[in-house]
């Protein structure tokens, strides 16, 4: 393959990891084509230059390139939108503007962390793993922004009506106790006690869940019902699995650790059943060989691959 | 080779003497400063002999003056950039301000990415924007832009294209 073909293939790469929400089977794509061969790697050293200097010219880029950087405009953005994480590069230019205030409240955990917060209304919120979230009260709402991760949320009764937002949508607490997770495609919401209202972005319609269900919605439309399962043993500290894939169970089970747990499609399809006590991963993972024909090898800390025995 | 280049520079001496003089006046002119003036004539020039493409006799006036056009342009814009970062360095917290080196440096640089990404189509410059420097998702830029995260992608790949090409 010549150069300007391996250059193209790793501006792909390159794109894809720019995207924000990289899933971890991109990520692990994007590594085992790395270090395919040399070449490859030779490629992407070869997109250094560009990287550098996009990164060293982020924050004055950000404010000057555009002929007019509104603040206005780029909060209605946020808001609308529910943005991932707060950008680190965007923090020095908020600064000026009022937006900082709106983002002073916000919340997140690190991998395998859990948080339980009580609200200037007395609802208690709960962060699972790898969780962002911003509160943002006023004197008409209460809105959370869910920018990533999973919480559980105990809603203290109040005038004022109770959002929780995502980049997929909006979620209005009618009852008391909800489960909420941001997963790539979609939202997860389940109505632990009393019912929620799901309104995707651009929905035709509204979407009323009673309690007990959970569903599954992506920007445009609810694409998921089902009663509940174990979504929030987690509180507890407990991760269940009824008959999972050990595919399924290793990416949840990744949720709650720093890296990458590989699984070799050949034991993916193998079935999980018990309850394991987070948020210590080695151990669960330990507790998998005694299950299963299984043999795990530990490259760094944050590299873990399953293989069969 | 070599015989084509001294043709060139043959057209381009008979072109610099018949054009230099109204080039220049116009240009003094517009920009209201002879040293100016006489540089962007100079780049003009320069620019016309790097091309390699040399005008026929009766379009050469319009051809000179597309590129000197062009030029101010670009000098505005650079201006514009300038004044507009040193402005924004005034805004800095003292330590955080970058050495006289490195302020230079980062010009140089803001000024090419600006010119590379102005050769780009409005959404496509968007897209890139709202990605690398506002730090927004492919889903929420295809949200905000109206557009699908496939057409974000595409868009993309075609402005990282194009900063390669940064020094």
């Amino acid at each position: 393959m010549n150069d300007t073909a391996l250059q193209q293939q790793a501006l792909e790469w390159q794109v894809v990891l720019w995207s924000g929400e990289v899933t971890a089977a991109e990520q692990r794509a994007f590594e085992i084509w790395l270090a395919a061969n040399e070449q490859h790697q030779q490629a992407w050293d070869g997109l250094a230059t560009m990287q550098h200097t996009l990164q060293e010219l982020r924050v004055p880029a950000a404010a000057l390139l555009r002929d007019k950087p509104q603040a206005t405009k780029r909060r209605r953005l946020l808001q609308v939108l529910a943005v991932g994480t707060l950008a680190a590069g965007m923090v020095p230019l908020a600064r000026h503007t009022d937006i900082w205030q709106d983002w002073s409240a916000d919340h997140h955990t690190h991998a395998g962390e859990q948080q339980h917060l009580l609200l200037a209304d007395g609802s208690r919120l709960s962060l699972n793993t790898s969780t962002a979230v911003d509160i943002e009260f006023n004197a008409m709402e209460r809105r959370l922004l869910l920018h990533r991760g999973e919480i559980h949320i105990a809603v203290a009764p109040g005038a004022h009506p109770l959002f929780i937002q995502t980049r997929h949508g909006t979620a209005q607490a009618l009852g008391s106790r909800l489960n909420m997770r941001v997963r790539a495609d979609e939202t997860w919401v389940s109505a632990q006690e009393g019912a929620a209202r799901l309104i995707p972005t651009h929905g035709a319609a509204d979407y009323m869940l009673a309690s007990g269900l959970q569903a599954g919605f992506s920007s445009h439309a609810v694409t998921e019902t089902m009663p509940n399962g174990a979504e929030a043993t987690w509180l507890e500290g407990r991760l269940v699995a009824e008959r999972m894939r050990l595919g399924d169970f290793l990416d949840e089970l990744n949720r709650y650790r720093a890296g990458v747990i590989r699984c070799d499609a050949a034991v993916a399809n193998m079935v999980v059943s018990g309850v394991f006590p987070l948020p210590d991963t080695d151990r669960i993972l330990e507790s998998l060989l005694q299950a299963l024909p299984l043999r795990i090898s530990y490259f760094s800390r944050y590299w873990v691959s399953v293989h069969a025995l | 080779m070599s015989t084509k280049h001294s043709l060139i520079s043959d057209l381009a001496r008979q072109l610099y003497t018949h054009h230099h003089g109204w080039l220049y006046a116009w240009l003094r002119r517009k920009l209201g400063c002879q040293h100016t003036a006489a540089d962007v004539t100079q780049d003009t020039f320069v620019r016309l002999i790097v091309s390699g493409r040399m005008p026929l006799p009766e379009q050469s006036r319009a051809y000179l003056t597309q590129i000197a056009k062009g030029l101010v342009t670009d000098l505005y814009r650079r201006r514009h950039l300038e004044r507009a970062y040193h402005e924004w360095l005034l805004q800095l917290p003292l330590p955080e301000a970058p050495s006289p080196e490195q302020q230079a440096i980062v010009l140089q640089s803001l000024i090419q990415l600006d010119q590379l990404l102005d050769q780009l189509p409005h959404k496509v410059r968007e897209t890139f924007l709202l990605s690398r420097l506002d730090g927004l998702t492919y889903s929420e830029i295809a949200v905000h832009l109206g557009i699908s995260v496939a057409a974000v992608r595409k868009y993309m790949l075609k402005a990282a294209q194009v900063c390669m090409e940064m020094a």
